[in-house]
């Protein structure tokens, strides 16, 4: 715990740090914080939620980016399998002419985690608590007269903590045993080539590959996909889009089962605008397989799902609107249904009003009352209530938070 | 130019009758879950990262989030948890 708090301070510190060093550039920054009262189920308890959002262009074309969330609760909350969390992420990008570049690195920290078995197939029997987890990335991409060649690589680093179990016959139970601190790897690279053949349409061919990097790490870890497919783009007219893609994937891992191998993938997509109010889209993924020798193909999911947004003139800033949404998947069986609306009450007041329908077994209802010092400042006092069937039941949240832009 | 407006048109019409003729085969009774997540309405938020019990969730270098389908057990808990219900 302490480790974990310790850990975590040092993080914010660093952040300070950089924040401090590049004090001065030109720089957009966004800071958010809520602080909220959790009941429902189990004793209530109080939830901090934090965000720092901060993007500097160091020299042109050079774009550094800071992101920093943490989740701080004093029990866990709904599903999460720890009481704290964090994710930090730092990443230049260098855009110029033909050339986009990045390199990054990110961290999740997890705080009181749960004994997870994370990797079942490699010990059974032993549990781990996940404790941090590194990343570091590279990505590049390269677009010539129609032709994009783009490659990446990642090195995801898990530290955790294994936990063993001995059979005790005294007592007739089994004893945990903490064993020390072991580090599992997992490298992903790939490349991508695409090409456009008319300027609506164009293919693209490329491989992805996966590795589990630690001693002892089975063959069942390891995966191997190729993927060829085309993709198009139409704007008949400028205020609409219309695009759509069609990707077959072929899967080689010892875990994928073999009716899995193939997999091909549909996306349709049409957006729409009308002037600066209105705007809208309606889109829909298949998903279907078949084996190695393609004998026949089955669905995997179909999701249907659409969006409208209306912006009320009467409001200069943007800010008053209307926004309704619905998502149908085959698969889950279920329409989840969202409509959100934000008001100008007086000025610098809004008042937001939000549900969400989840199936048949959840309504989730947010109430929002905000008093905006400027775009994108806020403070605001914040209510989310869910109604369920579900004998665990969704958590409700009171709480005040705040948000600036600098 | 009309002729790859209509080449367009038929592959998209050929893409509308997959999502037909694919349904038909639903009503067999074969569906099998693979999770995939729309990148296209994913935020980066790594919420499904927080609650995977498998760690097998990861960003992209785009900061979105893929399911490495080797470690994947089809749990199902990402799903309840993304907040833009991208993962299906
Ligand atoms: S929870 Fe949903 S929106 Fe958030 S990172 Fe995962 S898939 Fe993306
Ligand atoms: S279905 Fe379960 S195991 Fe698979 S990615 Fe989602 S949370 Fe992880």
């Amino acid at each position: 715990m302490w480790e974990m708090c310790e850990s975590m301070s040092k993080q914010c510190y660093l952040l300070v740090i950089l924040l401090l060093g590049v004090w001065g550039l030109k720089a957009e920054v966004q800071l958010q914080s809520g602080f909220y009262s959790v009941s429902g189920n189990e004793k209530q308890t109080y939830l901090n939620q934090s965000r720092l959002d901060a993007n500097f262009s160091l020299i042109p074309n050079l774009t550094l980016s800071v992101i920093s969330k943490l989740d701080a609760a004093d029990r866990k909350v709904q599903e999460f399998p720890q009481k704290k969390w964090m994710n930090n992420s730092i990443g230049l990008q260098y855009r110029k002419e033909h050339w986009d570049a990045e390199v990054g690195y990110r961290n999740l920290l997890f705080g009181n985690p749960d004994r997870l078995q994370l990797y079942p197939e490699w010990r059974p029997g032993t549990d781990f608590d996940r404790q941090t987890q590194h990343q570091a990335q590279l990505g590049i991409k390269g677009n010539f007269a129609g032709l994009s060649v783009s490659a990446y690589g990642i090195n995801k680093q898990l530290r955790s903590n294994p936990v063993e179990y001995v059979y005790d016959f005294g007592t007739d139970t089994m004893i945990p045993t903490v064993m020390p601190e072991q580090s599992f790897g997992d490298v992903y690279y790939g490349v991508e080539l695409s090409y456009a053949v008319k300027p609506f349409l164009s293919i693209n061919a490329s491989t992805d590959m996966k590795q589990a990097n630690f001693t002892g790490a089975p063959d069942i870890y390891k995966l191997n996909t190729f993927t060829l497919g085309t993709q198009m783009e139409l704007q008949p007219i400028s205020s609409s889009r219309f695009s759509g893609t069609f990707n077959w994937r072929n899967c080689d891992g010892r875990g994928i089962p073999d009716i899995t191998r193939n997999i091909f993938e549909t996306t349709l997509r049409y957006q729409q605008s009308l002037g600066l109010q209105f705007s809208g889209f309606i889109s829909l993924i298949n998903d279907s397989c078949s084996d190695d020798k393609l004998n026949e193909v089955y669905l995997l999911s179909n999701q249907v799902r659409c969006h409208l947004l209306y912006h009320f003139e009467y409001d200069p800033a943007q800010a008053s609107y209307i926004s309704a949404g619905v998502k149908h998947s085959l698969k889950e069986e279920a329409i989840a249904i969202f409509g959100e609306g934000q008001w100008k009450l007086v000025d610098h007041v809004y008042g937001t009003l939000g549900y969400r329908r989840i199936g048949t077994t959840i309504n989730n209802y947010q109430v929002k009352v905000s008093y905006n010092f400027r775009s994108f400042t806020e403070c605001y006092l914040q209510c989310n209530i869910n109604d369920s069937t579900l004998s665990t039941k969704p958590l409700n949240y009171l709480g005040i938070g705040t948000s600036i832009r600098m | 130019m009309k002729a790859s407006y209509l080449l367009v048109f038929i592959t998209l019409l050929l893409m509308v009758l997959g999502f037909a003729c694919k349904q038909a085969t639903l009503t067999t009774g074969a569906t099998m879950l693979v999770y995939e997540i729309d990148h296209s309405s994913c935020n980066g938020c790594g919420e499904c990262i927080r609650v995977c019990p498998n760690d097998a969730i990861y960003f992209n270098v785009q900061s979105k989030a893929v399911i490495d389908q080797s470690k994947c057990t089809k749990c199902g808990k990402c799903v309840k948890v993304c907040p833009n219900s991208a993962i299906y």
